[in-house]
Order: structure tokens, then C-alpha cells, then sequence
């Protein structure tokens, strides 16, 4: 019968398609519009109708067993053109994708950041105040009055009789006591400004950041626990504290915090000038002046304060060995933090 | 403040002490040291002249042989000066010293006769300032074989320490010893025995059994009448006045002992009288001011300086009162600034035979306002800001005729006058065991404490579970009970102290919608590729002011500049009122160091003034400059289309709501006329970007595609939102359709796009601009326009399609001169 006569024809045909064109072109030659298979189809209209269905079918066989061969033979084809195309295939791959976007943030901004963090996980909150401020937020209200001697420690910068820009983010602690009352725990970073002569560890314009806890009861064990905490998180877990007695107006009584040498780690080394410490900042009791400025009662409520140096923390932190590289905001500087480590 | 070792060491024995262990128990007790420095003359020792021979080989020098061991062979030394003789006592210079002026001393041959050495001259050994022609001979008691420093004591320790400033009773080397007396627990003595004419006893607040007088002779107060009188009007001022006449002194250079301790502790010697009035402000920490007397004419007057009266000071300034400065007159004029300045016609000069020595007490605000207004911060007025006792003031006035008498002789003239009182009594403080554990966090034992408190010269008692302390009278820093739970602290040391977390309270929550904004902006800024700039707040207001002009930045009109009083220097003078001048200065500084390519932001507040009130505005600046190039991107775009890409990505971010960019007029002399945009809000500017100047890239000398531009975040935050609705994706195909127009310059394309987004029918889901390039047609632009088209419940057919593109395009091209491709 000429079914199996087409059938085998086919197949070989398949079979010796070179590539997947060839092989289509066979496809087409019996499955095409004017394919064999379409002619056999017409010669079914000559045909007597008892015979028709039988005829159908074996052409309908004929027709899915050559689409079998085809679809296997496709398969094998593709692969192997495909794995010629991969084996031929030429790319450069050392050549760089587009350049990065880039990007970063001051260093300074990062500390700010990774301090700040530390002390929200903690529960504290992140709050701001005013660049100008009055007289009596910097001064009076933290236990410094006009005469103090005090002042004399803090050059300001006046813009009249009243007004000043801040010289330390302490007025924070006096702004948040007023608006939010106790308990509370709150972070203020921010620019401050004194009146220093520029050179590789002053500049006039810098940034603190000032931490307020009100409680009742509250000891300067809590304040220490806390310290020592925020230290190991920072410089890792066998970061080590210490505290020195110290005099500010505002805290009493008030104490100075090291940290063990970032550097060395208490060994002593150039950066901790062999002492083995490193100072961070300035620490204590809330005055119980303070608290009454802000009309807070000290007998029910007490508290610690602290703060710290920004830019000095940067300049330890990425041992960068003068404060002015930070405001000249050179590009190739601000570039290097990057990937500066964060987070 | 600057102390010297052996000078503390006269007042309590530090024999057994290290200057570097005295350094940290003064740090520990929260008097940081600062700094550390020893006065030392290595390799001078004294010698013995053996034998002298002239030298074989020159005239003028000969040879001495110096013993400094008696059982060494002696040295050899070739000599110059014709004084030294067989068995003087020398000053032996040998390898290794370095004298004043770096003079280094070397073993050498002089002539071919080996000197080990040299034998040093005053002068050469900075006792003396002239040059005498010989060396230094010694008296013949000196030891042989002794350092030199340690024969003249020269050889100290100075301490650099920072005295808080609440601790005024410690800014004096007696004030110092005091602390160290209880610190040490050792007794404090006197090299010399004070003297007070009325009550015949000295106190300094130390308890008698722990204070010591060394033997030195009585200072003989002569009663005899003054010739003339004190009279002190303003008592609330000058609430004790002292002072003592002295007559046929003589003025001239100080001894060398007195010289060198002053120059060891960073004062320059002017002359004898003058020196031992600093010499007294650093031992009792009390300014004197010695007046000649013959210049005076009539009394002396202690009174507020007329208005307009004027005084040549000691410094030469004239100075022009206001009328409320306290002053020091005779009966015709000004003599001193009271605590601040001496004044030039009554001062000690080389003629001056007859002295009268202030000994006084004045109000520290008012020294303090004085010495800041007129710019006159002096050793006295330093000292009078931070407050002098009255109660050691007579014995200072003493000592210092004592010490006068001993360097420039003279007799004294009459009794000291003395006007004013002063009381020992000090306030009590009641504290209890539960409140010192409750602020310390530790049990706090109670003995200890209350033996503490006493070595501080404390008054204590104990009632029940209360003690009550009463401190010295010089501890005016010591009030409440906190203060006293310092005093232990610092003197127990904070080591003690446990480390604990506190448990916290629950808050209640902070809107800190602000804050939160200025984070999310800075990090989608950053995000960007942009890179974080701080500059500072003030800025030279004429450089500001011309970069900026007169015209409003983002609708906020600059108004009035708000200057510093006090400004460090004039190009930190003014606050800013923008932050672009300060990245523009950062561009030149980057530009000048080869940075050919940047992306600065800086994220910070600008100040304004509105009537009296100050206003701080928050803002978001950018500077870009410059195109990174790579393989990838071989057709870099102008700068400008990269920041108001940045800018549109953040608002897009943020979730603002529709913004426009459009022209504007007035003049932002920093910017391209014609290259530049407004940023609108709801019809509402918050900002703006524009490609430089080029007049000011000329002036400044700089080249580049250079943009900027500055957002008014106050602004922007308080606008409200766009809300956020999420709408299911399409499970229908989607299809592309481009649109290509041939635009006209003058015509922008922004409006072309706006108005097909307008028109188009719903099933258009996206509009956007696929190609852009000129040189078609002169005047014209090619355009791209590409839709995505999208049924909404069922696939479009190509007519469908077809049907709800025409519309539009028929009303594009009605409205614009505009042609289809």
C-alpha cells in the first residue's frame, strides 16, 4: 500500500534533513498546503463513501506519524545546533557592565546613621532642634547663667543680644523635656558651632549628637550600662569603658567616657598616644536645675545625659587624619565611602 | 593653668611622688592634665679647676682641668675667659647638653688640644643677658659633681592642668597644694609664715592640726599713719579692698630664680615689682596691681568710671568709658581699669621709687563684661571672671611686701589699709545612704564616705540615718546634694560604678514626620549616584550675595542677611541663605584638583529672617558636573537631563503628585538664561535646575558641562501625597505602537507628550518618548512617540485600534504645527 510507501519515504527523508531548514522544507513537502498528505486528502472526495472513513483515518495515521518524526528529529537537530552555536560563541566577558551609579553618603552622615542606630534599637527616639537658638536653650535652661565663667569655654557665634547659633545639642534635651514629658528617651545629632580657629581637629561649624533618658530612679550605673553598650556595639563586643570624673554644668555628677583604643584595644598605640583610651565624650546625672528649667520635678524624676563628637568619631572611625577633608567635599574623597562599612 | 612641680611640692611634700604619678592622680580625681613637660639641663654639672695652663697652640685660650668626681681624673677643657682660677667652682657643659639656643655641646679639638667640654658662662646658660666677658664661677659651698638644675633648682616639671571652671579654689599653686593636702592625705605647710595684722592667723579653710609654718622670720607691719586715704564707693563691686604703701624700692631686672619660674610657667619678666605681683597670682591666685606712687595726686578712689573719660593703658590702647566700668582714681584722674588693666600714668616705670600694691576683690560679672566689651582678656581679669576669696587677699597683699622687701628692697610705709568682710560660713547639705545608692547604682559605704568628706576639709555630723555636710569655704561649687555625690564620685573613682541597662518606660510616640522625610530623601538621593557634601552654615555674605543676586530662590524671597556679631574671620560672616554657593565653592575646589567629574548633593537648612523672628528652612542642593564615560554609553547627554531625571525619580519616590517643569523669568545670575526650569507643585514653586552661567564658568575660570539646582524640602514636605491604589495587572496582550513627528524648535515636547496623555483614549496605557534626534530637517526635531495599548476586558483588533488612535492624532495635529513622519 502507498501508506507505507510515503511513510518510509518520509522518514528517511527526516532523517537525512542536514539542519533544522532542510528539515522544514521536508515538513512542508508533506504537511505543507500542497503537501502529499493535502493531495491524498483530495483524492478522497473520488472515493465511494464506505471507503472514505477507513481512507481517512489511515491518512490522518500517516499524517501524526510523519509529525512524530518531525518533532523528533527537530529535537535532535536543535540541540546539536545549538550546542555548535555555544561552541562557536564569542563574548568578552572581562569587560566591565556600565559604570555604576555610585553614590554615597558623608562620612560624616554615616556615623550619624550607625550611632543613631544603635540607640533606636535601644528604644531611644530621633528628634531635632533649632541651629538658632535662644540664650536661654543654650545657656540659662541648662545651668549655665549670664556670668558663668562656663561660657568661657564655649565661644559663641551671636547674631544679636539674644540669639546665637547652638554650641552644643544639649538645648535638645530642654526643647524634648518641654514638648514630650518623662519618661522619655531621645537622640539628637546635629550641627553645632564654636568659635574655634580652623585647623586638623577644629573646625567652628561641627556635629554632636546629644542622648536624654528620664526615668525615676534612674543611676549612673544605668548611664554606664548604657555607654559600655552602645560602645561594644560600635567598636564590637570586647569594646571596654571607662569613666572619668568630669565638670559640666548641666549634669551632676558628670563624668568624661573613653573608649578602649579603636586601634590598638587597649594597648596603646599613636592613636590613643599609648594610653590604651581613646575619649568620646561627655557624660552624667541630669542637674536637678535642669529638670526644674523645663518644669520637670527632680524629686520624682531623674535622668542621664550624654554626648558625643561626630566628626570626631569619623576621624577615629576611618582614620582620617584632619577635620577639614570633611568640608571640602572633594570628590575623590567622598568617593572612598562607598562602601564604606555600615550596617 | 600652668603649675610647676617644686613649686606645689613647697607647699606639700611630693618627695615620694613622680610628676607623671601626681598627672594621674590628678585625672583621676577630674582635673585632667592636658599636657606634661620637664625643665631639664642634662650634662652641666658643677666642677673644680685643678689646674689651668695656657694652650700650646694659641694665645688667648688655655686649658683647664675640671674635677667632678674626687676619685676621677679631671677633664680636660680648652677655656677663653681670663676669670677662672685654680679651685673655682665651675659650670662643667659636657657631650650631649644642649644649652639655651640650642647650643649643642660636643667632645672636640680646639687648635689640636682636646676639649671634653665647656665651661659655661652666665650668659651662655640663660641666667644672665649680658654677657659678663668670664664664666660662671660658684660659690665655693657648691657640690661637686651636682647637676646644675638640681644646685639652682631650675629643674622642674610643669603641669598643664584644666581647672573646671567651677573650680575657682583651685587656680593658684597654694589652691592646688590644698587639694593635693586632702587628696594625699599629708599635711600642708607654709615655707614662710603668713601674716595677718588683725587676727595674727592664716586660713586657707584647712583645719590647724593639718597645716605647718616653717620658721622664716615675721614680716615687721610698721604702725604708722598712711599719708593718704582709700576710699571705696561702689561695695557691691568691690566688696574688699586692701593695699599697702612701700617707699624707696628699687626697680630693676628680677633674680634669676624668680625670672626662671615665671618663664617655666609662660609669663615674660618685665621687671621686679611687676613680676612678683604675677608671682602672687600664681601662688594665692589673687591679681595685684602696683601703682607708682608719686604719680598719684590725692587719694585713691574706687568708683564707676565717668562717661566719655578715656585712659591710656598699660598696653597703649586708649580706652573711653561708658560709665559703667569700675575704675581705680585719684583725685584728678584714671588710674586703673579696676581687675582688668593698669592704666600708663600711674604705672611701675624705671624711676619708680615709691609703690602702692592693691590687694582687692572685685564683682566677677562685671570684670567679665568689661574685659569682653573692651577686648582686654588679661592674667587679672581672667582671674577676677572666675572669682579671687577675700579671705586670702590681706595675706597675698603680705607676702608680696615680703617678697618685694627680698628682691628690690624698700621699707614699708604705714599698716595696709583694708576695707570690706567676708564670712567663713557656708550653707549645709543633708544627704542619706538611700539617695547616694539610688544615684550611684551601688551600696555606698557610709564611713568612707563621711572620712572622705572631713579630708576635704568638710565639716561633718551625723543624725541618724542623715549626714549633714558642710564644706570649706572656699568650695562655693559644693550646694545641693548632687554636688556632694560628685565629690565622691570623683574622689572614689567611677570604676566602682556597675554597668547596668536600664528597662524602659514605654514612650509615647514622636511624629517625626520631618526627620523621616530628610532620611528617605537623602537615601533616594544617594541612591541615585549622588554623593553627600556638608558645608558649613555661615559664608562670606558678599561672595553669597553676588553668586545668589537679589531675586527669590524657589518663591522664598532672601531677605534681609543675617550676620554673626562675632565672626572668626569676614569670609565666615553671614548665615546662608541657600546652599548652592557653598557646592559652587566645592566645585571650584574639586575642579581645581582635576575632579572632572562630580555628583554632589548636600541636604541642609538655610537661615532667613523675617521681622524679628529667625526662620530655618530645610533644602536639597545638587551640583553635577561632568559625564561618566564607558563602552555602553558612547553619546553622553547634558548634565541638566541628568538631574531633572534625578529629580523626577525622587518625586516620583516620594510620592508627590503631578509636578511641571516649566521656563521663568527674573534673574538668577548663577544660571543659563535659556537653560533652565522652574519646578512647580500644585502651582506652587519648590525649586529649580539650570545649566551655569557661562559668564560665571569664565570669571572663575572653570570648563565643563556643569548644572545645579536647589529644592525647597519645607516645601515639598507639607504637600500632600499622592495615594497610593493598586490596580490588578491584565492578563491581555499588550501592543506596541510608535508614532514618529517631526516638531518644530520652538515648539516644545514636553506639551506634545502632555497632550497625547491627555487625549488619549483609557486602552493607551503608557506614552513615552523612544527616539529624539536633530538634523533631519533645519528648524525640525525627529520624535518618537510610543504607545502601549491595551484592552481593558478584551483583545483589540488592529482596526480597534487603529479607531482610538485617529482622534487623537487629528487633534495633534489640528493644535500643533507638527507633521507625521
Amino acid at each position: 500500500m502507498k501508506y507505507q510507501e510515503i511513510l518510509k519515504t518520509a522518514k528517511d527523508e527526516l532523517s537525512q534533513a542536514p539542519d533544522t531548514n532542510a528539515l522544514y522544507q521536508v515538513r512542508v513537502r508533506y504537511l505543507g498546503k500542497n503537501g502529499t498528505i493535502t493531495s491524498l486528502m483530495k483524492e478522497l472526495k473520488n472515493l465511494s463513501p464506505e471507503k472514505r472513513p477507513a481512507f481517512g483515518q489511515q491518512i490522518n495515521e500517516l499524517k501524526n506519524a510523519i509529525e512524530e518524526h518531525y518533532q523528533n528529529r527537530k529535537k535532535t537537530l536543535k540541540k546539536s545546533e545549538i550546542s555548535h552555536e555555544v561552541s562557536k560563541d564569542f563574548l568578552d566577558l572581562s569587560l566591565p557592565g556600565p559604570t555604576p551609579k555610585g553614590g554615597a553618603f558623608h562620612p560624616i552622615e554615616q556615623i550619624i546613621q550607625k550611632t543613631s542606630s544603635i540607640f533606636t534599637h535601644l528604644g531611644y527616639k530621633k528628634v531635632s532642634g533649632p541651629l538658632i537658638e535662644t540664650d536661654w536653650y543654650n545657656f540659662s535652661a541648662l545651668n549655665i547663667p549670664p556670668d558663668h565663667p562656663s561660657r568661657d569655654n564655649q565661644d559663641t557665634f551671636y547674631l544679636d543680644s539674644e540669639h546665637l547659633l547652638r554650641t552644643h545639642t544639649s538645648p535638645v534635651q530642654i526643647r524634648s523635656l518641654e514638648r514630650l514629658k518623662p519618661p522619655l528617651a531621645i537622640i539628637a545629632p546635629g550641627a553645632v558651632f564654636r568659635r574655634d580657629e580652623i585647623d586638623s581637629s577644629h573646625s567652628p561649624h561641627f556635629h554632636q549628637m546629644e542622648g536624654l533618658f528620664i526615668d525615676r530612679k534612674v543611676s549612673m550605673s544605668h548611664l554606664k550600662g548604657t555607654l559600655s553598650y552602645f560602645l561594644k556595639e560600635l567598636q564590637g563586643s570586647s569594646a571596654k569603658i571607662r569613666f572619668r570624673p568630669s565638670f559640666f554644668p548641666f549634669t551632676e555628677p558628670s563624668a568624661e567616657y573613653d573608649s578602649s583604643c579603636f586601634i590598638c584595644k587597649g594597648k596603646g598605640c599613636s592613636l590613643c598616644k599609648g594610653t590604651g583610651w581613646i575619649e568620646i565624650g561627655g557624660c552624667g546625672l541630669v542637674h536637678p536645675q535642669v529638670l526644674k528649667a523645663s518644669e520637670v520635678n527632680p524629686e520624682k524624676w531623674q535622668g542621664f545625659a550624654f554626648g558625643m563628637g561626630m566628626d570626631r568619631l569619623a576621624l577615629l572611625e576611618y582614620g582620617i587624619p584632619d577635620i577639614r577633608l570633611f568640608y571640602e567635599n572633594r570628590m575623590s574623597f567622598l568617593e572612598q565611602f562607598e562602601n564604606a562599612l555600615f550596617f | 593653668m600652668l603649675y610647676s612641680f617644686n613649686w606645689l611640692n613647697e607647699f606639700i611634700s611630693l618627695s615620694d611622688l613622680q610628676p607623671q604619678d601626681l598627672a594621674q592622680l590628678l585625672n583621676e580625681r577630674g582635673l585632667e592634665v592636658e599636657a606634661l613637660s620637664s625643665e631639664k639641663l642634662d650634662h652641666v654639672v658643677i666642677g673644680q679647676i685643678t689646674k689651668i695652663y695656657p694652650h700650646p697652640n694659641a694665645d688667648k685660650l688655655q686649658i683647664c682641668h675640671v674635677k667632678k668626681d674626687k676619685d676621677q681624673a679631671p677633664l680636660s677643657i680648652v677655656c677663653g675667659a681670663k676669670n677662672p682660677k685654680t679651685g673655682d667652682k665651675v659650670v662643667l657643659c659636657l657631650e650631649g647638653a644642649v644649652l639655651p639656643g640650642n647650643f649643642k655641646i660636643q667632645e672636640r679639638k680646639i687648635r689640636g688640644e682636646l676639649s671634653q667640654g665647656i665651661l659655661a658662662s652666665k650668659k651662655e646658660l640663660g641666667i644672665s643677658s649680658e654677657d659678663d666677658g668670664g664664666i660662671f664661677i660658684l660659690p665655693t659651698s657648691a657640690p661637686i659633681g651636682s647637676r646644675l638644675d638640681e644646685y639652682l633648682k631650675t629643674n622642674d616639671t610643669i603641669l598643664d592642668v584644666f581647672i573646671p571652671p567651677n573650680r575657682v579654689d583651685l587656680m593658684s599653686h597654694i589652691g592646688l597644694a590644698r587639694e593635693l593636702s586632702s587628696l594625699l592625705d599629708k599635711p600642708f605647710r607654709f615655707p614662710f609664715e603668713p601674716y595677718h595684722h588683725k587676727s595674727n592667723t592664716s586660713n586657707l579653710g584647712i583645719p590647724k592640726g593639718q597645716m605647718k609654718y616653717s620658721k622664716s622670720p615675721k614680716l615687721p607691719f610698721v604702725p604708722y599713719k598712711n599719708s593718704f586715704n582709700v576710699k571705696v564707693y561702689e561695695t557691691d563691686i568691690c566688696p574688699y579692698y586692701s593695699g599697702q604703701m612701700m617707699k624707696d624700692v628699687q626697680i630693676g631686672p628680677s633674680p634669676y630664680w624668680l625670672k626662671k619660674r615665671l618663664e617655666l610657667l609662660g609669663v615674660n619678666s618685665v621687671n621686679n615689682i611687676v613680676d612678683i605681683t604675677t608671682w602672687i597670682l600664681l601662688e594665692w591666685g589673687q591679681p595685684l596691681h602696683a601703682f607708682d606712687l608719686d604719680t598719684l595726686e590725692g587719694g585713691i578712689h574706687v568708683k564707676k568710671a565717668k562717661s566719655k573719660d578715656q585712659m591710656l593703658a598699660l598696653n597703649e590702647d586708649q580706652l573711653t568709658f561708658r560709665g559703667d566700668e569700675l575704675v581705680i582714681r585719684d583725685d584728678k584722674k584714671n588710674l586703673a581699669l579696676a581687675g582688668v588693666i593698669g592704666g600708663k600714668s600711674s604705672a611701675i616705670s624705671d624711676k619708680t621709687k615709691n609703690i602702692f600694691i592693691e590687694s582687692a576683690v572685685f564683682a566677677p560679672y562685671d570684670v567679665r563684661r568689661t574685659a569682653r566689651r573692651l577686648g582686654l582678656n588679661t592674667a587679672s581679669s581672667f582671674q577676677f571672671s572666675r572669682g579671687v576669696f577675700p579671705h586670702t587677699s590681706m595675706l597675698a597683699l603680705q607676702r608680696a611686701c615680703s617678697l618685694i622687701q627680698q628682691v628690690a628692697g624698700g621699707s614699708l610705709q604705714g599698716s595696709p589699709y583694708e576695707e570690706g568682710s567676708f564670712s567663713f560660713a557656708q550653707k549645709s547639705i543633708t544627704i542619706n545612704q538611700e539617695q547616694l545608692n539610688e544615684r550611684l547604682g551601688y551600696e555606698v559605704p557610709l564611713n568612707e564616705f563621711t572620712d572622705w568628706m572631713k579630708k576635704m576639709n568638710s565639716k561633718v555630723t551625723k543624725r541618724f540615718s542623715n549626714i549633714k555636710v558642710t564644706p570649706p569655704y572656699y568650695r562655693k561649687d559644693v550646694n545641693i546634694k548632687e554636688d556632694l555625690i560628685e565629690e565622691w564620685a570623683r574622689l572614689k573613682g567611677y570604676d566602682f560604678v556597675p554597668k547596668e541597662l536600664p528597662v524602659f518606660a514605654p514612650q509615647k510616640s514622636l511624629n517625626n514626620k520631618e526627620l523621616n522625610f530628610l532620611e528617605r530623601i537623602k537615601h533616594t538621593v544617594k541612591e541615585q549616584g549622588y554623593y553627600q557634601a556638608i558645608n558649613y552654615s555661615f559664608v562670606d555674605h558678599t561672595l553669597h550675595s553676588e553668586f545668589l543676586g537679589e531675586k527669590p530662590v524657589a518663591d522664598i524671597p532672601l531677605g534681609p542677611p543675617i550676620f554673626l556679631t562675632n565672626p572668626i574671620t569676614q569670609d565666615l560672616n553671614s548665615l546662608r541663605q541657600s546652599l548652592l554657593p557653598g557646592l559652587f565653592q566645592n566645585l571650584l575646589f574639586n575642579m581645581r584638583h582635576g575632579e572632572d567629574f562630580g555628583r554632589l548633593f548636600e541636604q541642609g537648612i538655610s537661615f532667613f529672617k523675617t521681622g524679628n523672628r529667625f526662620e530655618e528652612k530645610q533644602y536639597l542642593s545638587f551640583m553635577v558636573w561632568g559625564q561618566k564615560k564607558d563602552i555602553w554609553n558612547s553619546n553622553p547627554r547634558p548634565t541638566l537631563f541628568d538631574l531633572k531625571s534625578s529629580i523626577d525619580n525622587l518625586l516620583t519616590l516620594i510620592q508627590a503628585p503631578d509636578w511641571t517643569w516649566t521656563d521663568f523669568e527674573g534673574s538668577f545670575p548663577f544660571l543659563h538664561t535659556k537653560r533652565r526650569l522652574l519646578l512647580k507643585i500644585q502651582g506652587q514653586t519648590v525649586g529649580f535646575i539650570g545649566a551655569i552661567n557661562p559668564m560665571l564658568s569664565d570669571q572663575n575660570k572653570i570648563r565643563g558641562d556643569i548644572s545645579m539646582g536647589e529644592l525647597n524640602l519645607s516645601l515639598l514636605l507639607n504637600i500632600p501625597k499622592t495615594e497610593f491604589k493598586f490596580q490588578k495587572p491584565s492578563l491581555l496582550p499588550s501592543v506596541k505602537r510608535d508614532i514618529s513627528l517631526l516638531i518644530p524648535n520652538e515648539q516644545n515636547v514636553e506639551e506634545i507628550l502632555n497632550f497625547m496623555k491627555s487625549h488619549a483614549p483609557a486602552e493607551f496605557r503608557q506614552i513615552s518618548l523612544v527616539d529624539y534626534y536633530e538634523g533631519v530637517q533645519k528648524g525640525f526635531r525627529s520624535v518618537s512617540f510610543r504607545f502601549i495599548i491595551q484592552g481593558s476586558d478584551k483583545t483589540l483588533s488592529e482596526k480597534q485600534i487603529s479607531s482610538l488612535q485617529q482622534p487623537m492624532v487629528k487633534a495633534l495635529l489640528k493644535k500643533y504645527p507638527v507633521q507625521i513622519r
